[in-house]
């Protein structure tokens, strides 16, 4: 389909508002795909004359649509087909009043060269919906029409039943009975995406073999559909928005929205359809096409929540270290012991978020953490402490807490207790107890959730055990850090909801943490709550 | 401090508190207290403040994530009891559901002013009638 073509055709068919003697050729060999009687065509054939009805519908085809303007650029007469190029019903009035928005500009600047007498003037221009246009604006013969101007809508060659569906938007003939109507639909069905047709009421009346594949529906023989049989009921109504519009408009329409497989779940699909129609202007169907993109909506979904969360804890952890810095400056005797003490404790926040970061979901390991801590004070565990304990993973929240607590612990032992001598020793070990809430334990199943707050209810739970040994207690060890004690006694048994214990026994300190270990929940924590 | 809580009075205000991190329970409490205000809780999940709803409370300022879970079961709570909340939280307004973008909120971390700020604009919701019982 060259543009040049199209010239050399139209360009001289349209001067003669009847069939030309060139067309006459054409349009004898194409009287088979026009629906008249067959005597119809054996008459002109015979007779070369022809009836004042075939002639209407043969020029209808054979020239370009156009408006007929008077000198004072209304509308004095126009081809059928050219309504398509007017807004509404409107037929009469100022051309530029009634033509298409997204035509007027051409028209008016056309017009405007025209009345300066240099003509005929002429465009290429290309409407929303992707039909390529030349517009051209002649003067009429004085025979035919004095002062009166002819605005002239040149379309490129129609496609010819072996070039298909080629040109999406341009008019195509009616598909049906032509024997490459069926090597259409094969090709269609080898395509692994939806392809549809639909008429203007947006029925579909044809889907390819992925439309029934994906909807479990069948289309063999077609069946007619409408759109909510498959659509998300939450996305039709913006979908008849959208449609109405794009009717309107005659653009193409696009949306993203859920479509319903054969199993009754839902997946994003991208649906694009363009408008085809008839060489009348009417409007003959609707091509559409739907993509899957269900994975590309969940990881741009999986993405929006981890920025949400990754905002919210960064502000977050700011507020801890704000309540840090404020409970360390009310138990510091002077800026050298607030300074060591506050970084002390911030240096252990940053090692939990350390270890957190390193794991995909964010989860810590108890082991890690304990290792972490002791670690950052040069403490040499297979030396002066052992840790041992089966695998327990963290949520992030309670691993900042004891991470916090260990790290207390640890530098109370480097300046007080056993690690502040070569012979002290510091055992920390953990085990994992079952609780009745343990799906293992007899008993009828119960829900990880509880049914009024939504709570999650322990899964089991963790003992800890910090124990030194090796030195003698002195009471200047007992308490030596107020903020360690209050976080560890208060701090654990409020975030945690557990029981500590700290004792003091004849060769080292002993510190118990029992804890509930909560059941881990997906999809942020207002995934049950609509956006 | 006082200063900035120019719309009410608000010594004798009975402020129910949902944060699950107690570092920053501890330090609301601090600061709330040396207001003359009376805390209720605070509470670290949504179970345990459900279960404290005997006591008298004016309103509540609520941390929205405890714990990896909403604080939206308690919120509704207090709705239906008549009881004015806030939120104190790190979430931006736009990531919390719609039906929770119009409560008040303060943003962690927060300021002494702006919390007492919040607490002035509920306990104006509230009304001083009910908690004159309280201050007298």
């Amino acid at each position: 389909m060259t543009l040049l073509s199209t010239h050399a055709t139209t360009g001289e068919s349209h001067r003669s508002w009847n069939v030309s003697e060139h067309d006459q050729p054409r349009a004898t060999a194409l009287t088979d795909t026009i629906k008249g009687p067959a005597e119809t065509a054996a008459h002109i054939v015979a007779t070369g004359s022809v009836p004042l009805d075939l002639a209407a519908r043969v020029a209808a085809r054979y020239t370009p649509d156009h408006l007929v303007v008077d000198g004072m650029q209304h509308i004095v007469a126009r081809s059928r087909g050219a309504a398509r190029f007017l807004r509404g019903t409107e037929a009469a009035g100022l051309v530029l009043d009634v033509i298409h928005g997204h035509l007027r500009e051409v028209v008016a600047s056309l017009l405007r060269d025209a009345v300066k007498g240099r003509l005929p003037v002429r465009r290429h221009c290309t409407t929303p919906g992707g039909l390529a246009l030349e517009i051209v604006i002649e003067r009429l013969p004085q025979d035919v029409g004095a002062d009166q101007f002819v605005i002239l809508f040149l379309e490129p060659p129609r496609a010819s039943p072996d070039q298909g569906l080629r040109g999406d938007a341009r008019p195509v003939a009616r598909q049906e009975g032509r024997p490459d109507a069926g090597r259409f639909r094969r090709m269609t069905d080898l395509v692994p995406v939806i392809l549809f047709t639909m008429t203007p009421d947006l029925v579909i009346d044809h889907a390819n073999h992925a439309f029934c594949l994906f909807t479990g529906l069948t289309s063999d023989p077609p069946n007619r559909l409408v759109w909510d049989a498959v659509l998300h009921p939450a996305d039709r109504e913006e979908n008849r928005r959208l449609w109405a519009a794009a009717v309107e408009a005659g653009v193409p329409f696009e949306r993203e929205h859920r479509l319903r497989a054969a199993d009754g779940s839902w997946r994003w699909h991208l649906t694009r359809c363009v408008p085809q129609y008839h060489e009348d202007g009417q409007l003959l169907n609707w091509l559409g096409s739907s993509i899957d993109i269900h994975q590309r909506r969940r990881a741009e979904a999986r993405q929006r929540l981890l920025l949400t969360e990754l905002q919210h804890r960064s502000k977050n952890i700011l507020a801890v270290v704000r309540s840090l810095l404020s409970r360390t400056l009310a138990s510091s005797t002077d800026i050298d012991d607030f300074a060591a003490h506050l970084s002390g404790r911030i240096s252990a926040l940053a090692r939990t978020q350390g270890v957190m970061a390193r794991t995909a979901d964010g989860a810590v390991g108890l082991e890690e953490l304990a290792h972490q801590e002791v670690m950052a004070h040069g403490g040499q565990e297979s030396l002066q402490v052992t840790i041992e304990g089966p695998p327990v993973m963290l949520t992030d929240k309670v691993a900042e807490t004891l991470g916090l607590a260990l790290h207390e612990l640890t530098t109370n032992a480097l300046k007080f207790g056993a690690l502040s001598a070569p012979h002290g020793r510091v055992l920390l070990t953990w085990e994992r107890t079952r609780t009745r809430a343990d799906p293992e334990d007899a008993g009828p199943p119960t829900s990880p959730v509880d049914a009024r707050s939504g709570d999650a209810v322990p899964v089991c739970e963790v003992s800890l055990v910090w124990q030194e040994s090796g030195i003698a207690v002195s009471p200047a060890s007992v308490g030596a850090s107020g903020f360690g004690r209050e976080l560890i006694e208060q701090g654990l048994p409020y975030e945690l909801g557990g029981q500590t214990e700290m004792a003091f026994e004849p060769d080292g300190l002993r510190c118990e943490i029992r804890f509930p270990l909560l059941a881990e929940r997906d999809g942020g924590p207002f995934a049950d709550f609509p956006a | 401090m006082t200063g900035d809580s120019a719309l009410q009075p608000l010594a004798g205000l009975r402020v129910l508190i949902a944060e699950d991190q107690y570092m920053i329970a501890a330090e609301l409490r601090r600061l709330l207290e040396g207001e003359g205000i009376v805390i209720v809780g605070p509470f670290s999940t949504v179970a345990n403040a459900l279960s404290a709803n005997e006591e008298p409370v004016d309103v509540a300022l609520l941390d929205v994530n405890l714990h990896g879970l909403a604080v939206f079961a308690l919120a509704d709570d207090l709705s239906r009891r008549g009881i004015p909340y806030g939120f104190a939280t790190a979430y931006e307004t736009a990531a919390l559901p719609l039906a929770y973008q119009a409560v008040p909120r303060v943003e962690k971390p927060v300021t002494a002013s702006a919390l007492l700020r919040l607490l002035g604009v509920l306990a104006a919701q509230k009304g001083g009638v009910q908690r004159g019982a309280v201050t007298s």
